[in-house]
């Protein structure tokens, strides 16, 4: 067996190191939500959350997988045809599509709270919540979407096309099945992040008086956050999204988050 | 009518996204634009137009504006210094668990609110690095509510987008170049200065910029971390706090359109110089 060489040791050391830097917030609050004040460890933390909160838990998982249903169904024939056809004004609509995505949170807010106020006031409910993230998340199923496309050989639709298979017949027999996997990563990041979305929850929270999961969690950290119980909330969140990525990497692999977060 | 139809198909499949961005995107947008040129929340009854939301925000905001791009090109800069050694590792060096490393960069995709939350605790003068850090002589008190510690949460926060753009563009680069330079005789540091470094200086100047375009939105990290003299001066809680709790939209508005300027001016940089991917 080779040993290694001196500037791979370096190399691992160095990734290892900033790897830990960035977990190191994460794994703090894990720690903090089984620390009592006298520095023992214990689980009481956990029973100490209110109430409360598990309702909101609940109201961000069910806005996640609302935004992330809704997200596919108008992303995959946007993104169809995005990759296989041309048409006037289609970088236009590229850049309406995207431009969500490179706009502060804040700002993006803000606008919505307006528009709300003034326009749609329908959506000074839940409703609000789902056309925000649907809207603010459109981007990365899009992008996602965008890439399964490409990445998909025209050849096989022409294929059934040719055997006689109509147009929504191949789409749903041989496209869909073959760009699921594909997709599937648009999927993950868009429910991980419309699931601890804070700052657009955290506005709409004052003119629709819900609150997110996340957002209940920052109204604790300013109100209570040295007790333990907000680690433990924290922590509880933190624990739904890192399972779910988890069992997106143990089942589906890394090979769909090339080009979308991975390089 | 058929022929019709096949041609207008494209456009029917884009309608429904297109109908949400217009809506939800293109139009709350139009009048945040239109509002920031009213006065007050004078817009809710009948308009006063004015432009002196403008000037407010470039003359009694101005420390807003430092406050905000200071500690957002911090973070930055902390990002391209630790995040290119890191892309170039991960593209070179790294073969097993590489995918490991990259999935440990989802984790900050989690959100500003727990980073902010797990490093407010550990900055806390009581907290777990305080004995750590007094025995290197370091008041216990030096790092929570200062500009440092808010730029380190921002560093973190931002991270894996930085560290995408530089790891797309060195993925592109030929590892034949430098092959080529040592052939030559380049020495590893004149290797990377003159070979390695004018290559990757697109998607570093792209991995600045995307992490700056970000940093100027955060929120929770300079509310918990920044402290009061700078961590709620900064536009992201003055816009909150002028437009929600002051009912001075117009004024809010007039921050928030100059705050979307900045950031599609650096999103669009980065994304000019990289011609990379999207986030």
């Amino acid at each position: 067996m080779r040993r290694p060489d001196f500037s791979t040791i370096v190399s691992y050391a160095y990734v290892i190191i900033v790897s830990f830097i960035i977990i190191v917030p994460f794994v703090i609050t894990f720690i903090r939500s089984f620390m009592m004040p006298d520095g023992t460890l214990s689980i009481s933390n956990y029973f100490g959350i209110a109430g409360v909160f598990w309702p909101k838990v609940w109201l961000s998982l069910q806005l996640a997988i609302y935004t992330v249903v809704l997200d596919l169904v108008i992303t995959i024939p946007a993104a169809y045809a995005l990759t296989r056809f041309d048409f006037k004004g289609k970088s236009a609509v590229l850049l309406t599509l995207m431009g969500v995505w490179y706009v502060p949170g804040i700002s993006y807010a803000l606008s919505l709270i307006l528009s709300f106020y003034l326009i749609y006031k329908a959506c000074l409910s839940i409703l609000g919540f789902i056309v925000t993230y649907v809207t603010g998340f459109l981007p990365i199923m899009l992008l996602s979407t965008i890439v399964a496309f490409r990445r998909l050989d025209v050849s096989y639709e022409e294929a059934a096309r040719c055997l006689g298979a109509s147009g929504l017949k191949t789409f749903l027999h041989v496209t869909l099945p073959l760009i699921g996997p594909g997709i599937s990563s648009g999927v993950i990041l868009t429910f991980i992040l419309s699931f601890n979305e804070f700052i657009t929850a955290f506005l709409l929270a004052g003119p629709t008086g819900i609150l997110t999961a996340p957002v209940k969690v920052f109204d604790d950290i300013s109100h209570a956050g040295m007790y333990g119980f907000v680690a433990a909330e924290a922590a509880i969140l933190q624990l739904i999204s890192l399972t779910v990525i988890f069992l997106y990497l143990k089942i589906v692999g890394t090979r769909y988050l090339k080009g979308i977060v991975f390089f | 009518m058929k022929e019709y139809l096949h041609k207008i198909r494209p456009n029917l499949f884009v309608l429904p996204a297109l109908l949400m961005a217009l809506l939800f995107f293109v139009v709350p947008f139009v009048l945040l634009f239109y509002v920031s040129f009213t006065e007050g929340s004078s817009y809710f009854f009948n308009p006063i137009f004015t432009l002196d939301n403008y000037v407010k925000a470039f003359t009694d905001h101005l420390p807003d504006f430092r406050n905000t791009l200071v500690l957002a090109s911090l973070g930055a800069t902390i990002d391209v210094i630790l995040g290119y050694p890191y892309a170039y590792l991960l593209n070179r060096k790294i073969r097993k668990l590489g995918d490991f490393f990259r999935t440990i960069l989802l984790i900050p995709l989690l959100g500003e609110l727990y980073i902010a939350y797990g490093l407010w605790w550990l900055f806390l003068p009581t907290g777990p690095l305080a004995p750590i850090l007094e025995s290197f002589g370091i008041s216990s008190f030096a790092l929570l509510y200062t500009p440092f510690s808010a730029a380190v949460a921002l560093a973190i926060y931002t991270f894996p987008f930085s560290v995408l753009q530089m790891g797309i563009n060195l993925s592109q680069i030929d590892p034949v170049y430098e092959e080529a330079a040592s052939c030559l005789g380049a020495g590893r540091f004149s290797r990377f200065l003159h070979v390695l470094l004018p290559l990757s200086l697109p998607g570093l100047m792209s991995g600045w910029f995307m992490a700056f375009g970000w940093n100027i939105g955060a929120y929770a990290i300079p509310a918990l971390m920044g402290g009061v003299i700078i961590g709620q001066r900064v536009l992201s809680i003055q816009i909150r706090a002028i437009g929600l709790l002051m009912m001075n939209y117009g004024l809010a508005a007039a921050l928030a359109s100059t705050l979307v300027v900045i950031a599609l001016v650096f999103m669009f940089a980065s994304l000019k110089v990289s011609r990379g991917t999207l986030i």
